[in-house]
């Protein structure tokens, strides 16, 4: 056989039917990929060809206020509405949802909606008023789908708002009668910007007046927005098509909002796109690629997600709205997937309303006019983001939530499926990048790197586990990459990796630290794990469900800590109900029968440990090796029925067993952890012996500090194994 | 849809080899061919970069191979109660095997065993020089040589400039 060319023999252990080639997942998966690394990248360069410099500076540019957002509370949507509470004395005129006015006399017929002379603030009204008399107009400026921020013109106010700021104008422009005075209330209110106007019947309103103006200006309400599909969305415009799309995905953590959501408007008829090819929800390429030369479509899309101020990345600088064309970044031909060189694109990621969104603005031409610039820009005023609460330095969002001490910095985010969480005893400058801060941990850093998954590989099937979650010697990764992000640990770093799945989801925790980790650095990591809160999933559709397959372990299953031999057992016999085996359990040591239950092959026979270790496992007892005893040690013994693989070799079970490396070799199975023992005489090792025809695989764990007594008792406990 | 032809052919050239060093690794099909689709997934979302790469199949295949490295952490062997033919044995041996092997061995020996590319072109899929690779290679073999028992098998001849 070994004259056999390697190459040979490598191609025949590799040889399997391979399945059909299929691109629509590929192509489905590599625009989630693309899009999450737009999200995640400086301004969007991924989709940069080249880069051309268009003159755009003569375009509208609105937006120029520099005060930061800060909703203070979750956005609900309402019908847009703004009206008066009905009070005796006062006749309202409802003109529409966001214009309403209401006057202590009758309204003038010229003042009716849908009248030629119809005046939005019923001065028609107010030129007819008695000297007692008072007319209230009030617009919400920013329509009934719209949502703004505070600027000069409409400062931040709250409800009730005060006649007392009002400006008052003593002649003013359109006024009906040089005798009526003009009370102007301007204001954003949440999120939209408020008109009031407030006239008397004379230039000196009396202080009765006064009192009863402001007891009306108690009952105005507004309402919230109303929505119009999306947390991002565009208003709608004649000749235009608006839409608003989530992606076909469900997520039992999302809180409202948190799916995926694109928003895009366009001016041209395109064919129905393909919905498997496109993430988020959106202009496909096909449609793209279908866009004429006077076509244009501008999308939006919030695919990231965080509590967290998103500004401090740099990836999402914070801009107001509208969004200036001219701010966008400017590239010519097509995109991954889209083979069109004759088109022109402008993008822009950026933190509106809290929120952070990326931009698209496709020309379906190389040579945009001012005209279509115009037209595209007119499309940018139509984009409604709709606020996020405040952001937070707390970490506890995505079913997810981490307490840190102080003087740590974290970070965590989500794409609407998965959740991503980086924490640091050093500043993370940019959570996206954080390969750099992992890279700069000093001597006596640690950092945290926490991703729930959502891989779509179904055959990450890894081991339950239970908090609090920890690192213990198995999880030592030398040579892992975090994430696969392509490199290794900086020189000196060490870095552990535990990968388990809770409440049916996959978790893939990273802990590196910036020089060899004593056990008092582990027991500090440990201490912030044990904070760590994970909400089980609660959507069917996404729970991963380990399932046995072909493998050879059966349903994973954790039970109680139910010992069957404590350390204060008299009797210390462990007897499993089956085979006639037992095993005599040390002096102070525990001992279970079956601790992996489900194993099917090998079946899990009994366990003795140093403690009172936790039973349950996948096709070994992780749980109890996660939390081996620095100077403990766990013993497993598992069992073959119906003969032994032909590839495993069993030696006799000898009557004095020896710990020596001539005796045990390193476990490096999965079964074990990540499968590297961590060294320095710990780890753990395996030997397959033969007892009274029976095939047994024996597993010994020691922890790093455990001296000649904790060994003697392992190999006393191996010497006192009998079967039948 | 519209995808790069450039992609279309290499998608359509190497997912068979892909799939079947995914495979070498892990011995499991059904994560082989995911790690094959998340590999090639990868590679579209990044296809303007990767087109011009010395060696877009080699990425494709180191990151299939990341890929069932991930997935395989924690998860029990799946060939160990399953013995039949002796060359199923010499199959389930050697990929036992490839799987001791550091990372960047199995690489070396997926790419040019298995793919059948020089050294040249493995050192370009790899990003480091020959000399690296034919290290790599040579410490694999030895590493089989005596996973097998075989110490015939560390013949230089394997290697192909």
């Amino acid at each position: 056989m070994s004259e056999t060319p390697l190459k040979e023999r490598l191609r025949a252990a590799a040889d399997a039917p391979v399945p059909s080639p299929t691109l629509g997942p590929v192509s489905r998966r590599a625009r989630i990929l693309r899009a999450r690394r737009v999200a995640g990248a400086a301004l969007a360069t991924a989709i940069t060809v080249t880069a051309i410099t268009l003159p755009l500076s003569g375009l509208r540019h609105l937006g120029e206020q520099d005060r930061s957002p800060q909703p203070t509370t979750e956005s609900v949507f309402g019908d847009g509405r703004a009206g008066f509470v009905p009070r005796q004395g006062w006749t309202d005129l409802q003109k529409n949802d966001v214009n309403v006015c209401t006057s202590t006399e009758s309204f003038a017929s010229s003042d009716s909606p849908g009248d030629p002379g119809e005046s939005t603030f019923c001065t028609a009204t107010a030129g007819a008023l008695s000297p007692d008399g008072i007319v209230m107009a009030v617009l919400i400026e920013s329509g009934p789908y719209r949502w703004e921020e505070p600027n000069g013109n409409f400062p931040e106010r709250s409800f009730p708002i005060s006649l007392q700021d009002a400006r008052i104008d003593h002649n003013w422009e359109t006024q009906p009668d040089p005798d009526i005075p003009q009370y102007l209330l301007l204001g954003t209110v949440a999120h939209r910007w408020l008109d009031v106007r407030v006239y008397f019947g004379r230039q000196d309103p009396t202080s009765e007046q006064l009192a009863a103006a402001q007891t009306r200006l108690d009952d105005l309400f507004m309402n919230a927005p109303a929505s119009l599909g999306g947390s991002v969305a565009f208003l709608p415009d004649q000749g235009w098509q608006t839409k608003v799309d989530t992606p076909p995905v469900s997520d039992g953590f999302a809180t409202p909002g948190d799916v995926p959501v694109a928003a895009w408007t366009t001016n041209a008829d395109l064919p129905p796109g393909d919905p498997t090819n496109t993430y988020p929800a959106g202009p496909s390429n096909d449609q793209i690629a279908a866009l004429p030369a006077g076509g244009i479509v501008v999308a939006a899309s919030q695919t990231l997600f965080t509590s967290n101020p998103i500004e401090r990345t740099g990836t999402y600088p914070a801009h107001h709205l509208t969004l200036g064309l001219d701010e966008f970044e400017l590239s010519s031909g097509g995109q991954e997937g889209l083979a069109r060189e004759d088109l022109t694109q402008a993008s822009l990621s950026a933190s509106v309303m809290g929120r952070p969104i990326f931009v698209h603005v496709w020309f379906g031409t190389l040579d945009v006019t001012d005209e279509l610039r115009r037209e595209a820009q007119d499309a940018l005023d139509r984009l409604v983001v709709v606020p996020t609460p405040p952001a937070t330095d707390a970490l506890d969002r995505f079913g997810i939530a981490l307490p840190l001490p102080a003087g740590w910095d974290g970070f965590l985010y989500s794409f609407g499926l998965d959740a991503n969480l980086v924490a640091s005893s050093a500043p993370i400058d940019d959570p996206f990048d954080e390969p750099v801060m992992r890279r700069s941990l000093s001597p006596t850093d640690v950092a945290i790197v926490l991703s729930r998954e959502d891989w779509y590989i179904r055959a990450q099937l890894w081991a339950p586990d239970e908090p609090p979650f920890e690192i213990g010697p198995y999880d030592r990764c030398d040579g892992c990459e975090v994430m696969d992000g392509g490199e290794i640990s900086a020189p000196g770093h060490v870095l552990f990796n535990h990968t388990f799945t809770y409440g049916g989801a996959p978790f893939d925790l990273y802990v590196e630290f910036g020089s060899e980790p004593t056990q008092a650095s582990i027991d500090q990591v440990n201490t912030v794990l044990a904070g760590l809160r994970l909400e089980p999933l609660t959507d069917p559709a996404v729970v991963v469900t380990p399932e046995p397959g072909t493998n050879v372990v059966g349903a994973i299953y954790d039970g109680d800590i139910d010992l069957d031999v404590t350390a204060d057992t008299e009797i210390r016999t462990l007897s499993p109900g089956w085979l006639n085996a037992s095993i005599h359990v040390p002096a102070g040591w525990s001992g279970q029968n079956g601790t992996v239950a489900g194993m099917q092959r090998p079946e899990s026979l009994l366990t003795v440990g140093s403690w009172a270790f936790p039973p349950g496992g996948y096709c070994g007892p992780l749980p109890a090796l996660q939390r081996l005893p620095a100077d403990g040690a766990l013993v497993w013994i598992d069992t073959y029925r119906g003969g032994a693989p032909g590839d495993l070799e069993f030696s006799p079970w000898p009557d004095r067993v020896v710990w020596d490396a001539s005796t045990f070799v390193a476990d490096s199975s999965p079964c074990v952890g990540n499968g590297e023992p961590a060294g320095r005489g710990s780890g753990v090792w395996v030997k397959g012996w033969s007892l009274g025809g029976r095939a047994f695989v024996v597993h010994v764990a020691l922890g790093p500090d455990a001296g000649p007594d904790v060994v003697a008792n392992v190999t006393a406990a191996l010497e006192s194994f009998r079967v039948g | 849809m519209t995808v790069d032809p450039g992609f279309r052919q290499l998608y359509e050239r190497e997912f068979p080899l892909v799939f079947r060093a995914a495979f070498l690794l892990c011995g499991d099909r059904q994560l082989a061919e995911d790690a094959a689709q998340e590999a090639f997934a990868r590679a579209l979302a990044r296809w303007r970069r990767l087109r011009t790469h010395p060696s877009p199949g080699g990425w494709v295949t180191t990151t299939a191979l990341n890929t069932v490295r991930r997935a395989l952490r924690g998860r029990p062997s799946i060939e160990r109660a399953n013995p039949g033919t002796a060359d199923l044995d010499e199959a389930l041996t050697l990929r036992a095997a490839i799987r001791e092997l550091p990372p960047r061995q199995q690489e070396a020996v997926a790419l040019h065993y298995l793919l059948d590319m020089p050294v040249a072109e493995t050192a370009a899929a790899m990003g480091v020089d020959q000399g690296t690779v034919k290290t790599h290679l040579a410490r694999a073999r030895d590493a089989l040589a005596r996973a097998l028992d075989e110490p015939d098998l560390n013949d230089a001849n394997d290697v192909r400039s």
